[in-house]
């Protein structure tokens, strides 16, 4: 998918039918829609006469309690600044997107619900099927590890396999990583027979080959406001620098923008100063573990 | 050369035409025509004619350019002089340009000639292979032919580079040429038993409370004949076990355990995630995404090769042998690769 290129018009409209309506009235599903649900389905970012250069960013949300506010806040706004500011700052070119909906794979009816790869304005339009299921499990985690894995093993990136470059991967939300997937989890929601269970780092290891992963911790969410080191320390301990602290759930786009161009190897504090002035200081607050890129490993070798 | 298959001539990069052609420019043109005529594809009923005819065609326009260029010197042994006056000479096979500088593939030996610039890494060689142990004459016996022998065949200094012979036996090829040679991919069995031997040789580094850290087709060496393999280049890389590590090439950054930027802990996962690594590259595709799709090997390998790799390597090759080699291929049998030195290296 992702043959056809954003339109911004389309996005004002997209994004004015939003207006005054209330959450309810945006997300309506009422249960996984069947295009939506990871179970033996695979997902393709492909290159195009429209995108050449196709990148694959994953932005992975948190829907579980009061988690849906940031899916709300990409319907509205961030769905379209994410994409303009990556064409208009050209941190990777032709982005194509897929969103994804996170529950809890113990307790949730759908504890993963995943878009197409797309450019334009559909992916506004399936992000607004996701079904808003407010569940979670009351355990301290929600399924972040669910869309890891079906990256790594559901996915099939242009930019990887032609070009060697790795997509990106962004899960978001206010709880802790899960310790492990269970093989009978894996087999129920994708429908995949695992040797055995796999641990959340293993997963981590397995995704990282294709995929740059970042977590960002939204830390107005109920249970990081009132956890927050300990959410911290999980995630540090798992992601170390690359776990992003969003202080305005409103400025998720801006986050995950300037992520991608400091991973890239542009200067931390230049793309912090970038932004206007509220938006600059969560970006700074954001990014300022985030390690400077990996452009020395194109000389062959790092030093540590 | 008029051995050579369809796929390995293709295999050979365009701007290597040193691999097809050597000697003198009559030599060269000779040896064209030679090979034009026999591909040619209105006598020759390989499928793949038309193919390795204008491929041969691009090599010697290659090769010719450099001559044009004055700088085609094939087949002329490397000269090296150390700073204490003393003249070395490798006839050497193969040559492979790589992150630290250059190394020579020869009969019995490889040279690795290293840039002055990473002296500390060639140190860091000498110590870790200097620390090698081993329990008894019978773990010496069984391990020690797979690694480089310690003190060198040669060691020492030019001008700008350090050099380190090492010895090697004339049935170990480097694994990329052989992986070139099957034109970037081998067959199930084949890619199977080189797993099971770097997965051996992985048991016995952690008995020895080491890392290799590098991994990968370009530092090891393969005996067909035996199936085994030596891990003979790469050692700079290598540290004892938790020590911090002082470099990596960027291929172990790629594929090794996600927190290797992190921590720059040498870590036993690091060579377990490599040789997972090798199987999936030996079987064409290093990233795993098509090896399922395009069904490359039996699934229960694709399967164990895609996954990431468990920190103890004793439980690695357990697996490894007992079940997922039993349900790929069944009992186990030896398979012939009919593959000298004088098929790759000419």
């Amino acid at each position: 998918m992702g043959g056809v290129r954003w339109n911004e018009d389309d996005w004002k409209r997209a994004s004015a039918a939003t207006r005054g309506k209330r959450t309810e009235e945006i997300f309506t599903s009422a249960g996984m829609h069947p295009a939506l649900n990871p179970y033996r389905m695979n997902r393709e970012s492909r290159d195009s006469p429209a995108n050449p250069e196709s990148n694959a960013i994953i932005v992975g949300l948190d829907v579980t309690g009061s988690m849906g506010i940031i899916a709300d806040a990409m319907a509205r706004e961030g769905l379209g600044t994410l994409v303009e500011e990556i064409l208009k700052r050209k941190p990777v070119s032709d982005p194509h997107i897929m969103a994804c909906g996170i529950g809890d794979s113990w307790h949730d009816d759908a504890p993963l619900q995943v878009t197409q790869f797309e450019a334009d304005i559909r992916i506004a339009d399936q992000l607004k099927m996701i079904w808003l299921e407010k569940g979670g499990g009351g355990n301290s985690h929600e399924g972040y590890h669910l869309p890891w894995y079906f990256a790594a093993q559901h996915t099939q990136i242009d930019c990887f396999e032609k070009r060697n470059r790795k997509g990106y991967l962004f899960t978001v939300g206010d709880e802790e990583p899960p310790r492990e997937l269970l093989a009978a989890h894996a087999a129920t929601i994708f429908g995949d027979s695992l040797q055995r269970d796999l641990s959340t780092r293993e997963l981590l290891t397995l995704v990282s080959r294709m995929y740059h992963v970042f977590h960002v911790v939204v830390e107005e969410g109920s249970h990081a406001r009132h956890n927050l080191p300990a959410v911290l320390d999980r995630w540090h301990e798992l992601l170390g620098q690359r776990v992003l602290r969003l202080k305005d759930y409103r400025r998720l786009a801006e986050v995950v923008v300037s992520a991608i161009e400091v991973n890239e190897g542009r200067d931390r504090a230049t793309v912090a100063r970038s932004w206007s002035c509220d938006t600059s200081a969560v970006v700074a607050h954001a990014l300022r573990t985030q390690p400077v890129g990996r452009a020395q490993a194109l000389l062959g070798m790092i030093r540590f | 050369m008029n051995t050579l298959t369809a796929a390995a001539l293709l295999a050979i990069p365009d701007d290597c035409p040193e691999r097809l052609f050597a000697g003198s420019a009559d030599a060269v043109r000779n040896d064209y025509r030679r090979l034009a005529m026999q591909w040619h594809p209105d006598r020759c009923r390989d499928p793949d004619a038309h193919a390795v005819f204008q491929h041969i065609r691009r090599l010697y326009e290659a090769a010719a350019h450099r001559m044009t260029r004055g700088d085609w010197a094939p087949r002329r042994p490397l000269t090296l002089t150390a700073i204490d006056g003393r003249t070395y000479e490798i006839n050497y096979l193969r040559r492979h340009p790589f992150e630290l500088g250059t190394m020579y593939v020869a009969n019995t030996v490889v040279a690795f000639v290293i840039d002055d610039a990473h002296a500390d890494l060639v140190r860091r060689a000498e110590r870790a292979l200097a620390g090698l142990r081993y329990a008894d004459d019978g773990m010496r016996r069984q391990v020690a032919s797979h690694l480089p022998t310690c003190p060198f065949a040669g060691a020492f200094r030019t001008d700008a580079a350090h050099v380190i012979v090492m010895r090697k036996r004339p049935d170990l090829l480097l694994l990329r040429d052989v992986l070139e040679h099957f034109s970037g991919r081998l067959d199930p069995r084949h890619a199977a038993w080189v797993v099971s031997s770097l997965l051996n040789l992985c048991c016995y580094f952690q008995y020895a409370g080491i890392t290799h850290n590098a991994l990968s087709p370009d530092t090891c060496f393969v005996s067909p004949s035996q199936h085994s393999v030596a891990v003979l280049g790469g050692w700079w890389y290598a540290a004892r076990t938790g020590e911090r590590m002082v470099a990596a090439p960027a291929g172990t950054i790629a594929w090794a355990a996600h927190d290797l930027m992190d921590t720059g802990r040498a870590d036993l996962r690091t060579d377990l995630e490599l040789v997972r690594a090798i199987g999936r590259e030996l079987l064409g595709d290093i990233t795993g995404v098509r090896l399922a799709r395009e069904s490359a090997a039996p699934r229960a390998m694709i399967d164990w090769l895609r996954l990431p790799a468990l920190d103890d390597p004793i439980e690695e090759y357990r697996t490894w042998r007992i079940q997922v080699l039993h349900d790929s291929f069944g009992a186990r049998r030896f398979v012939e690769l009919p593959l000298t030195q004088s098929d790759i290296y000419r």
